[in-house]
């Protein structure tokens, strides 16, 4: 069976932008065929995960800094802030971001970016991207966004990123393709990281997708 | 520090220069580093303030290839603002306290890595926090002097009024008002008069 066609970088930033204006705030970056409720629970169970991962915030004089890779309309990023992190979140959609900008607390910044092009002057405490990877069509562009989301991660530091955990790629539509778990470890493992424990299941609905979860130690 | 002296403070024979032209592109950094031996220095001129600079890319092409951060310095050159002073070969083992990890003992690549995220990172830190303490030295000085402005203002404007007050109740101007009123309304202003005089000869003798 052939594969189905699948968008370019510029067609896919089309796509969500055009997506983040029509669609409701859960929705939006949410799954599409969940209703509003079920979307929020599906938000309520990736935050909780993601919280458990990147653990409590340190001490109010000394905040952790992390990257929300993909925010969409903010609503990780809006938590991780009032959770008492320092928050920087991209993403490709202007749309996305001017909602972030106008709903954002005081710990959080927010700029139009790709996953490859963000280049900060600063270095991070923990990097996540939840249900972006498997949006990134061509492979270059998945492959240049992992290596710089990898690149912005302090030694010691944590990179999430979520995705499926197959043996193989996989095209499931024209925007979504999901990648085996060992095409992160084939990034990551060059560029100093190493996996911490086990892939995190969402454990929702049967999803199939978790996060992988990676430590800066080289 | 103007970049030609900067280069022959640091540099020795057969060590180099490099200019990146564009502030995320660091090829030019990774090719100086690779086609030099161990021990040699590289100076890199970079488009950006030391602020402004794209720490984990620099970090990255340092740990990528064996390239130890010396120092961060602004240099006198409007295009290229800051050079990154870089040695080639591998850092000694140290000993470094990582936020996640606590105390751990470093192998070279891990100690360059530490190096490079303290000078790198570093001077981009204090570029930040000195542009913030600039901006909030600025807008102090703007409410310092919105606040003069506004006092003196305060000022004037209570001075003129206790002018004025001192004007309306002085006897010239009581008998000046008298008289006005005799003229626009010369029945009942004539009727007034006299009573109207006696309460000025009364009132205070203004100035």
């Amino acid at each position: 069976m052939s594969e189905p066609e699948v968008l370019g970088l510029d067609e896919s930033l089309e796509f969500w932008d055009k997506r983040h204006k029509v669609q409701d705030d859960l929705r939006s970056g949410g799954d599409v065929t969940y209703d509003h409720a079920t979307n929020e629970l599906f938000y309520v169970v990736r935050l909780g995960r993601l919280t458990e991962i990147l653990g409590l915030a340190d001490a109010p004089i000394w905040q952790r800094h992390l990257l929300d890779a993909g925010c969409g309309k903010g609503y990780f990023a809006r938590a991780m802030g009032s959770f008492g992190h320092r928050v920087d979140g991209i993403d490709g959609s202007p749309h996305a971001i001017s909602e972030c900008q106008r709903l954002g607390g005081v710990t959080e910044s927010y700029a139009v970016s790709t996953l490859a092009a963000w280049a900060p002057s600063h270095q991070y405490d923990g990097v996540y991207s939840v249900d972006v990877a498997f949006h990134i069509m061509e492979d270059d562009e998945w492959a240049a966004s992992m290596r710089n989301l990898a690149g912005l991660v302090r030694l010691g530091g944590l990179l999430v990123v979520a995705d499926h955990n197959a043996d193989q790629d996989k095209v499931w539509q024209k925007y979504q393709k999901t990648r085996a778990g060992r095409s992160y470890d084939a990034v990551f493992g060059p560029l100093g990281l190493s996996r911490r424990g086990e892939f995190v299941p969402y454990g929702f609905l049967g999803s199939p997708a978790g996060f992988h979860v990676f430590t800066r130690d080289a | 520090m103007c970049p030609e002296r900067l280069a022959a403070s640091f540099l020795r024979d057969g060590d180099r220069v490099v200019t990146v032209q564009i502030r995320d592109d660091l090829t030019a950094i990774a090719d100086a580093l690779d086609s030099s031996v161990d021990g040699a220095r590289v100076v890199a001129l970079l488009p950006c303030s030391g602020d402004a600079m794209p720490v984990g890319r620099i970090v990255d092409v340092l740990a990528r290839h064996r390239g130890q951060a010396v120092a961060v310095v602004p240099v006198d050159d409007r295009t290229h603002p800051t050079a990154l002073l870089l040695e080639r070969g591998d850092a000694a083992p140290s000993t470094a306290w990582l936020p996640a990890s606590g105390l751990v003992d470093l192998d070279a690549g891990r100690s360059a890595r530490v190096r490079a995220e303290l000078v790198v990172g570093g001077a981009a830190d204090r570029g930040e926090a000195r542009a913030f303490l600039a901006e909030a030295q600025t807008q102090r000085r703007r409410a310092e002097a919105a606040e003069v402005r506004a006092t003196t203002a305060e000022a004037e404007v209570a001075r003129l009024t206790a002018a004025l007050q001192a004007l309306r109740t002085s006897r010239s101007y009581e008998v000046g008002q008298a008289f006005a009123q005799v003229r626009s309304a010369p029945m009942s202003g004539l009727v007034q008069l006299p009573g109207r005089l006696r309460r000025a000869g009364k009132s205070s003798p203004g100035r």
